[in-house]
This record gives C-alpha cells, structure tokens and sequence, in this order.
C-alpha cells in the first residue's frame, strides 16, 4: 500500500488561496481603493499626477503626518489622544504670544516642547494611572488648554511671528518645502523607534496585550504614559510646522485635527484597539486623504463630499480591519 | 520585519527624491516678497497662465452656512460666462483656516487665472496670498479684508454699518413708553460678539461700540461671545434675560442669528409687537428675505443691508477687465454702502427693487 504522507502547504506570496476573492479584497482591498481613487481623479484632471501637485499635496499633509505619527504610537498603545488638536492650538498661541514680544526663536520652541511634555504627561497619569477612558481624559484635558487661550486672546489671532519663522515654511529646499522635509524626517525617526527599537516592541506588547506584557516584566504604565508624551511632543513640532505656515495662531485652529489623523492612521491599517499598526501605514493614510482632498478641491467639489469620502473610506478600512481581526482569531 | 519596514521606509524617500528630480526646480528658493503698497500689487500681476485660451477664476468661500453666502455664491455661478470666464472653481472651507490655505494653494496649482476670496481669518491666509501673488496669480478680496498687498478688495463698510445699526437702536429707544426722553442708561442693550477673527465682524463691533458709547441712554448689559454659533445665540439671549429681564434691543452681527434670538423670545413669552412697550428690539446686518420679511411681519426691527447683488457683479466686471488687460483697479479697496431697513421704509424699499434678497411683490 502506497504510503502518502501530508505535506505542509507552501505558502506563495501569491498562492492560489491568496487570489481568492475574499482574501483579495481583505489583503488589497484598500489598495485597489486607493488606485481606482486615483486613477479616476487622474482621467478627470490631467494635472492631478503631475510632479507639482504632488510636491503640493505633500506640502499640505506635512503637519497631519508629523501630528498622525504621534497618535500611531498612542492608537497602537491601545489608547486614543482626543487632545491633539487642542494642544496645537495652546502651543502655537502661547508661542506667538511669546514670540511677538521676545522674537526668541529656540527658546519659543523649548516652551512649546515643554507643555508638550507637561500635557502628554497629565494625559497619561488621567488615562493611565487614574483609570479614566481616553476619550474622557484627553478630551477633557484639550478642552481645558483650549479653553485657556481662547480666554486669554478673546479668541482673535494672534501674529506678529518673526519673518525669518514665517518665511521658513515658504521656502524650498531641493524643489520640496521645508515643512514636508521635516515631516518626512520626523516620519522616519517614527518608523525607526515604533519598529526597530525594544521600546517600539513595547509599545506593540502593551497594546497588544497589556496583562501578558505586564507579566513579561514589562512596565505598562510607563510605556503608555511614554506614548502619550511623543503624541503631545509631535503636536508641538505640527504646531510649530503651522504657525509658520499660517504667519499666526488662534485658539480654534485644528478642531478637527484629531479626527482626521486617527482616520488616516485606521486608513492605514492601526487598529483602534491597539497592538496592530505602522508608521508606514499612518503615512499611506495621510497621504491618500490629503489626496482625496486635493482631487475634490481641483474639481470644485463641496467640502463637505470630502468628508463623506473620508469617512467612507475610513468604515472600508475599519470594516476591512475588523474582517481580518476575525480572520486571524 | 524590520528590514522591510526601512525598506519602506527608504521607498517613500526615494519617491519622494523622484517628485523632487520630476519638479525640476532645484536649488532653494525664496518665498514670496512680502509689503509693499498698491503699486505692488499692481506690479505682481502677470500671469503666465492668461494666454492659455481659457479663463479660469477660483472662488474660496470661507464658509456657505448663512443664506447671503448662499446667494452671493448663487450669483457668482450663474453669471460667470457672461463676463468671459470660462471656468469657475468654488470651494468653501467651512470655517477653517487650514483647509482654506489648503484650498487656496490647490487653486493656484489647478491654473487658476485668477482667485476670489472671502477669508475665514484677514492674517492667518496672508502668507499663502503673498505666495500665491508672487506667482503671478491676483487675489481679489471679497466681503473680508486680507492683511496682504493683493490684487482688488471689496468690501462693505462694516464700521459704518455697525455705527448706522447702533444709531437706530438709538434713535428707537430715545423716549420712553410715555413719549418722555429716556433716562441715561435706561434702555438695556444685548450684544451678541461674533465670529472676532472676521476682519467684516471686527469692523461691525467696532463701529457699533463708538456709536453705542455716544447715546448716553444706552447701556450695554451683556457682551456674549456667541461667534457663528446659533445655539450659542439662543443661549445667550435666555442666559441675558435671567439675568437682566428688562433688555430693551438685542443686536447679532448676522442674519442668520436673527432667528435664534425671535426663538428664544418666543420660549421667554417676550415676543410682542412693535407697537407694545414691551417689544424687544432686534438689529442685525446681511439683509436675508427671512429677516426683511421678520421686520415686515413685526417680529424683528432692524438690519444692515449689505449689498450682496454688487459683490458678485462688481467682482465679476473686475475679473472681466483684467482679461480685457484693464488692470487699473490694482491695489483699490472699495468699500460699499449698507442701507438701513426699517419697518418703516421696508416696503417702500421693496417696491423699488433695492433688497437685494426680497423682490417688488
């Protein structure tokens, strides 16, 4: 009797299984999005792939991205930080203030890094060691920064920025603005300490599963509070990045900031409920709804489409991510 | 894993090399020289994309939420082609800065030949129409000032229209309900703060207060920041009257808070007719039909007629002779007129076709 014994399945980059279609719209359904997104923006505008509008894309997201990198490590943490968007706003108020009266450039910067680390601090001990949800603990803490300057300046702008600071995001270097090379760095610094570091080892241990990494001797609590410093930090360096991009600063300014970053950070593949997610993925997020916006805008399409598409994109991702999550169980 | 992280990593940079080689600029380049008076902006117009064979204009809105945007915007879209414009670009940023500076920069990329726009904050947008003037691309203003050396400006005259408001407010309250002049300080005013970072609302507030200061029988009670917020309005006229019951005239910087406060007077029981002592007066400035029809029906008293008809013809003859090569409005800010409307006049002003949101019935 012929004897056959079973063999492990090869598993092909491309195997017959992985074409199937319910594999393929879970492993490349959002790239398939993203390029009939673009190639449909590319027939109806010859100019949406040009060189010059992609330098300008770039450009536009380049304080989302720096902002989006920070939230990754929080979303992957297993936490969410609803402050973002106040804490630019507080930051690049008080810095103006100071700024206009002193024009002391690298001490403005200190300040600004500073709070940062105050803030991402009291949201972490709020959320971290207090016990509260994220949603309330930082929501509440950008409500309060908020409220303080919009107080303080009876909500008008607030300018009288150095030219030299203004003049910073205006400027190209290589044919690229300053801004996008600061967000590209910041960016790569991002992937570096998320995926090649024992600390972004942590981070995705802790979110993953906080009482297993617990056990691995791993302090938690310090991690998350951690994570919560780099979001406030990059938030600080996105508020630098707009101050000299809008000359000024006002407490309303990037209301809907973190929204937008944590929908390109999902759009990317992070997982709200932590452990899963990169820095590449955040940046490809970012990138496509600045994208989106910028097809819309060319085409003289209301804005608020743009939101519709970005949040339709935003459930695709979502719904995607939850397939796969029950795929994997 | 971690090799094809930086692998990916290096992709993106590498791509990134890639727009910048396809870009063909190299070497840095200076932004946009900034100051500079009218002759400036005169200068700065020279746009490279004029003899392409078609005329494009972009339109940035700051937001469409109030009826008058509405149809000044209606009236931009219906009669563009019959001033030589063969494309226009309507955008709106909702209220935000950011995404109006995004806005206007995917404007100027899109080969607009030139941008109208109405700006959400005079300071924060000034560096993006610096950069895009220097571009050769002219800015128009429209409505709200830009703290730049732009191309064209029009606007209403905003400290004018708030001092003509506040008169009225003024002369209404002057006797009391028994035909004797009324006492310093008698008559209780509500004044709603809106939206401060609008150069036009600034402008309002500021006419409105010299004027206010100068009646010695007006007093202001309340000072709500109420910004562009109409829940925010109806709070404040309930919050107001808690706690100063006998306010006389509430004033709101647009149309569209009138119908918040008539709300909450309704909700207060305070809602009377003009002829009753008792009649809350209530002045605002846009001049929508739902205002004008409220001040025919009694319910509310005063407002500011902006003439919305001219910043859309006006702007666009000026888009038409700058296609024409008539660049001699370079550097102007004209500032148009409001016109009062009353219960008494409205009637008449509607018969002769001078609302520009209510026609002759």
């Amino acid at each position: 009797m012929e004897r056959t014994t079973a063999q492990p399945a090869r598993r092909l980059p491309f195997s017959r299984d992985w074409l199937t279609p319910q594999k393929l719209m879970l492993n490349c359904g959002l790239y398939l999005a993203i390029i009939a997104i673009f190639a449909t923006f590319a027939i109806i505008n010859p100019d949406f792939l040009t060189a010059r509008n992609m330098v300008n894309v770039f450009e536009q997201s380049a304080y989302y991205l720096v902002c989006a990198v920070g939230i990754t490590f929080v979303l992957v943490s297993g936490n969410n930080d609803m402050s973002v968007g106040s804490q630019i706003a507080f930051s690049s108020v008080v810095a103006t203030l100071y700024l206009s009266s002193t024009g002391n450039i690298p001490m403005s910067m200190l300040m600004m890094l500073a709070f940062a680390l105050l803030i991402g601090f009291f949201n972490g001990l709020f959320v971290v060691i207090i016990g509260l949800p994220p949603f309330i603990g930082t929501i509440a803490t950008g409500y309060v920064v908020r409220g303080i300057v919009a107080y303080y300046t009876k909500q008008e702008t607030q300018y009288g920025l150095p030219r030299v600071y203004t003049q910073f995001a205006w400027t190209k270097t290589f044919g690229i603005s300053n801004l996008t090379w600061i967000a590209l760095l910041i960016m790569l610094f991002g992937l570096y300490v998320l995926h090649c570091t024992s600390f972004g080892r942590k981070v995705y241990a802790c979110g993953g599963n906080p009482v297993a990494a617990q056990v691995m001797g791993i302090n938690v609590k310090r991690v998350k509070i951690a994570c919560y410093m780099i979001s406030a930090v990059s938030a600080a360096v996105a508020a630098m990045m707009l101050m000299s991009r809008m000359g000024a600063a006002r407490s309303g300014t990037a209301d809907l900031l973190h929204t937008e970053c944590v929908a390109a950070a999902v759009i990317g593949g992070t997982s709200l409920k932590g452990g899963q997610g990169s820095v590449i993925g955040t940046f490809v997020g970012v990138f496509l709804v600045a994208m989106i916006r910028n097809g819309l805008n060319s085409e003289g399409i209301n804005s608020f489409w743009q939101l519709v598409f970005t949040g339709g994109i935003t459930l695709f991702a979502a719904v995607l991510d939850s397939y796969k999550s029950r795929a994997n169980a | 894993m971690k090799r094809n992280l930086l692998k990916m990593g290096a992709l993106a940079l590498a791509a990134t090399f890639l727009l910048t080689a396809c870009s063909g600029s190299s070497g840095s380049s200076a932004p946009a020289p900034q100051g500079g008076g009218s002759g400036a902006a005169a200068g700065a117009v020279k746009n490279p994309n004029i003899d392409d064979g078609k005329n494009i204009v972009g339109i940035c809105w700051s937001s469409l939420a109030a009826e008058a945007t509405q149809v000044l915007v209606q009236n931009y879209q219906d009669h563009y082609k019959e001033y030589g414009i063969d494309e226009l670009i309507l955008l709106q940023a909702e209220g935000n800065l950011e995404r109006q500076i995004d806005q206007l920069q995917d404007l100027a990329n899109q080969n607009c030949d030139l941008i109208i726009c109405n700006s959400v904050d005079p300071d924060g947008i000034a560096p993006v129409v610096e950069n895009i003037m220097a571009q050769g691309i002219p800015v128009i203003a429209v409505d709200r000032r830009i703290s730049a050396d732009i191309y064209f400006t029009l606007e209403t005259d905003n400290v004018c229209c708030g001092r003509d408001v506040a008169r009225s407010i003024a002369m209404m309250t002057m006797t009391d309900a028994d035909g004797n002049p009324a006492a310093e300080g008698s008559v209780e005013v509500l004044k709603c703060v809106g939206n401060m970072t609008s150069s036009a609302v600034r402008d309002r507030m500021s006419g409105l207060n010299d004027e206010l200061a100068y009646w010695p029988h007006l007093k202001v009670v309340g000072e709500p920041s109420v910004e562009s917020n109409i829940e925010k309005v109806y709070n404040a006229v309930l919050d107001g009257f808690k706690t100063n019951p006998n306010i006389k005239a509430i004033f709101v910087v647009g149309d569209n808070q009138v119908a918040p406060v008539v709300s909450a007077l309704k909700e207060l029981n305070m809602l009377f007719p003009p002829e009753d002592p008792r009649h809350v007066i209530i002045a605002s400035v846009d001049g929508i039909s739902s205002v004008v029809k409220g001040i025919q029906a009694g319910e509310n008293d005063i407002v500011a007629n902006q003439r919305f008809d001219l910043f859309a013809s006006d702007v666009l003859k000026v888009c038409q002779d700058y296609f024409n090569g008539d660049t001699s409005v370079a550097g102007q800010n004209n500032k148009l007129p409001t016109m009062i409307v009353t219960r008494h006049n409205v009637d008449y002003l509607q018969k002769e076709n001078l609302l520009w949101a209510l026609p002759p019935a």
